[in-house]
């Protein structure tokens, strides 16, 4: 009986079942052709399986810290359900009653720790530009009535770490302004995209009130593991 | 579920979608065979899964639903690279810098390279089906293809694979001839000179 290439594909990769598989195996038996085409089939397998075994991403400092920081997290939530939630709830009550709260709750994650907030952008786009600062003063003015008052982060990656520097941002002056105005606000650039740049032979020449920090990823997962509120932009 | 239960929970994907790194820059860089690509690719991924992670009902689906973010981002780049071109159809450039030929075997090179002259749709069945063990519906579901389309991709791909794997094996072996011919004529001239 032949047997299409698509059946001997499924075959191999565990897909046939029941009566299928009985027939296709009973077949193996005594057709040597297949037997050959089955072959071929795992060795081509087993070739990319190997060709990709040693692909590893770039190792980064910051991993030997990660069973730390998810204990510490995993501490962090247990006292916020437990002592701190209805507190933190009250904040946020506060907060959705003004109607000039921007922020959209689809693009949140995590909002344990009330008043710290992590933005994030990574595009090279003027109107997201002007959106990440807008939110930024929209979440200043609407917390610098509440006691604990906010700590906030704009971190940059890819693209949108033209937002931080000095010959390529429209809106470099704002954003040192803003670092000037408020202690409470830090700019971070992250470390890979300066380095892309650097690989490029291109000088990031970041504005002086932005800091050069860690990866993106990991300053995004080191803020949400410490309960921060997510937004990307 | 309890708030201890959904605390406990919250932690453990966090902790996953940053462990899910190596796999995901694996699958990411055999769709794109360009390292620092692959890396952005990656983080792109970590940062919408984190965003997203409330999205994720079924802790069984985990795999498929980081994949399926990272196909969204990978062919969200393409896109953008290359606008004027079917996503689908899209071949990649073979990368491989004299540093990687001594870190990767002849065989694994030959792979590699044909993977790159692979249509991008078939380069991704063939990858999360080979690399991952992913089965057919998980493919389906993370490309957003019917099953049937699975298993004509994964064909034409294994087909294509083959056929230019024993192209380059055998390029491989004349030049190897060819080099060994003329070291041989080598040896001879010196001996004769010699004599």
């Amino acid at each position: 009986m032949e047997f299409s290439t698509e059946i001997i594909n499924a075959y191999a990769d565990g897909e046939l079942q029941g009566g299928e598989k009985i027939e296709f195996e009973k077949a193996l038996l005594s057709d040597t052709n297949l037997q050959q085409t089955l072959d071929d089939l795992y060795a081509l397998k087993a070739q990319l399986q190997h060709a990709y075994h040693n692909v590893e991403p770039p190792v980064k400092q910051q991993d030997s810290t990660t069973n730390y920081r998810v204990a510490a997290y995993a501490v962090f939530l247990l006292m916020t359900f437990t002592g701190g939630w209805f507190s933190s709830d009250l904040i946020h009550n506060r907060m959705d009653m003004t109607d000039a709260n921007p922020i959209n709750p689809a693009m949140q994650v995590m909002a344990e720790q009330p008043g710290k907030y992590i933005l994030h952008i990574s595009v090279n786009d003027n109107n997201k530009f002007k959106q990440t600062l807008d939110q930024a003063e929209s979440l200043l003015a609407n917390y610098q009535n509440v006691d604990q008052g906010i700590q906030l982060e704009i971190i940059a990656n890819a693209g949108g770490l033209d937002l931080f520097r000095e010959n390529s941002s429209p809106y470099a002056k704002r954003v040192k302004a803003l670092s000037n105005e408020y202690p409470n606000i830090k700019f971070i650039a992250c470390s890979n995209a300066i380095e892309r740049l650097r690989e490029k032979g291109i000088e990031p020449d970041l504005i002086n009130t932005v800091h050069q920090g860690a990866t993106a990823i990991d300053q995004v997962v080191k803020r949400v593991h410490q309960g921060w509120s997510y937004i990307k932009i | 579920m309890n708030i201890f239960k959904l605390a406990c929970r919250k932690v453990a994907l966090v902790r996953r979608i940053e462990s899910s790194r190596p796999k995901l820059y694996r699958m990411a860089y055999a769709w794109s065979h360009d390292a620092m690509l692959a890396d952005d690719l990656v983080q792109e991924t970590q940062m919408l899964a984190l965003q997203k992670i409330e999205q994720l009902k079924d802790e069984a689906a985990f795999d498929g639903w980081v994949y399926t973010i990272l196909n969204n981002v990978w062919l969200g780049y393409l896109r953008k690279s290359r606008p004027s071109e079917d996503i689908e159809k899209i071949v990649i450039a073979d990368n491989n810098t004299p540093e990687h030929e001594m870190l990767v075997s002849q065989v694994d090179l030959m792979v590699r390279s044909a993977m790159t002259g692979l249509p991008n749709a078939q380069r991704q069945v063939v990858s999360l089906v080979d690399l991952d063990g992913l089965s057919y519906s998980e493919v389906a579901s993370v490309l957003q293809i019917p099953i049937g389309t699975v298993m004509s991709r994964l064909n034409r791909a294994r087909g294509a694979l083959g056929k230019s794997i024993k192209k380059n094996r055998l390029e491989q072996q004349n030049k190897t001839h060819v080099a060994f011919k003329a070291q041989e004529n080598n040896a001879d001239n010196i001996l004769r000179v010699v004599k």
